[in-house]
């Protein structure tokens, strides 16, 4: 089994279009194993049934933020090491050095092409 | 209206037998514990006579016989499908979820954290030998999604002599009296109600476990060796010299450094302590050093 079957990924994005748009482009690499939510607490429930290796998430959402969700994330004991990947609106630097403080492993600006979430992917979890 | 009930029970008030079911007489012991021992290589001395024949009343009862010369007859038909509802019956405990809770500690304390994500790599591979009606193997499932590990991370084994239980553990329907070991937590987060009174284990812990019917005296599927053995409980019921060759094949068939968990009462013998260094309580942990050619003593 080659890395991108393996692989389990959440999206999370409050706007439907976006987390369509990303789980297609998944899909598209091959990445199978992808579910999403509206909201980093529905996703932290999700996690909890379903481990993951890579989370997908955007900045802006109602409830936790992009880096709230990550700051949740790294002080879980069963997600402290998951791989977290930052879609932001703009590229905001304080956004960025907030997100790297807090274990962030990489970040996308919008808009972005396949291939520039498959690089961002991949600088994560390895050649897909 | 005649209900085939009706009509055993009618037959069996005939009898005043009480619930242990019909005398055995030392003749049908000693055919039964044969057969046993061939089968399975169970040791039933004497002075267990009294086990088996209340292990197996219920047996006789569903099957409305009222003497074990009919039973053993049955048996030596060589009856695949009553031999193996026999061994499971001399063999059965009621098991629960985190029996001997200090192993699942073991595990999640001082396993597990070594446990980086796989992918892309070998999974950890971990064996339930005698999973019985499945409790084991989704107690350790439910660690391994506690530590964030996903089935491509971490896979486990359940295996069991009797094809019923797998068919029963591969079901995970327990009712609510059985479920004292786990947590309200875990109960909520991996089972729905089933109905009433009873819950089933969700798809998403299933899916961490394969289930495969194994007799351990038998040939092992040849694969991968493990990182950990839970094999708890199941070896109590052979012989010391069926005993010490499964010991050296759990060695074979461990990686260096993997663990075997065993039950409470079980301790592995001189001959086997060479390839493994006792780490905790009927805690043993695979000696690398030791025993490259232990398969020529197999």
């Amino acid at each position: 089994m080659s890395l991108r079957d393996q692989l389990r990924v959440i999206v999370v994005d409050d706007m439907s279009t976006s987390r369509g748009l990303i789980t297609q482009t998944l899909d598209g690499f091959g990445i199978r194993q992808v579910e999403s939510a509206s909201d980093a607490d529905s996703a932290l429930a999700k996690i909890a049934m379903w481990p993951v290796h890579l989370v997908i998430s955007d900045m802006n959402m109602p409830g936790k933020n992009g880096l709230q969700f990550l700051h949740a994330l790294r002080s879980g004991a069963r997600t402290q090491r998951v791989g977290f990947l930052l879609i932001t609106g703009k590229a905001d630097r304080t956004i960025i050095e907030t997100g790297k403080k807090l274990g962030m492993n990489n970040y996308l600006p919008k808009p972005f092409q396949p291939s520039d979430l498959r690089n961002a992917i991949e600088a994560i979890v390895g050649r897909l | 209206m005649t209900h085939p009930s009706h009509i055993r029970s009618a037959a069996s008030l005939g009898k005043p037998h009480g619930v242990q079911g019909p005398e055995l007489t030392l003749a049908a012991f000693h055919r039964i514990a044969g057969l046993a021992k061939r089968e399975a290589g169970l040791d039933i001395s004497e002075g267990k006579a009294a086990m088996v024949r209340t292990r197996l009343a219920r047996r006789l009862r569903e099957l409305g016989m009222t003497d074990y010369d009919s039973y053993c007859e049955i048996l030596e038909r060589d009856e695949p499908y009553e031999l193996s509802r026999m061994i499971s019956a001399l063999t059965t405990n009621v098991s629960h979820f985190y029996r001997e809770p200090h192993h699942f500690d073991s595990l999640r304390n001082l396993i597990l954290p070594d446990v980086k994500k796989r992918i892309g790599r070998n999974p950890l591979r971990i064996w339930s030998a005698g999973c019985a009606n499945g409790q084991e193997p989704y107690s350790i499932a439910i660690e391994l999604l506690d530590a964030g590990l996903t089935p491509a991370d971490a896979r486990v084994l359940a295996t069991d002599i009797d094809p019923i239980v797998i068919g029963n553990a591969k079901r995970g329907i327990y009712d609510k009296s059985m479920t004292g070991g786990l947590t309200q937590e875990a109960l909520a987060t991996h089972f729905n109600q089933y109905d009433t009174t009873r819950f089933q284990v969700k798809p998403t812990l299933r899916e961490y476990i394969s289930f495969k019917q194994l007799n351990l005296l038998h040939l092992w599927p040849n694969q991968k060796k493990f990182d950990v053995i839970f094999c708890r409980n199941v070896v109590i019921y052979f012989d010391k010299s069926t005993q010490s060759v499964l010991w050296k094949r759990f060695a074979v068939n461990l990686s260096a450094e993997g663990h075997l968990f065993l039950g409470h009462s079980e301790r592995i013998d001189d001959a086997a302590s060479a390839f493994f260094e006792k780490v905790g309580v009927t805690t043993y942990k695979r000696n690398s050093a030791a025993g490259t050619n232990i398969k020529k003593d197999l």
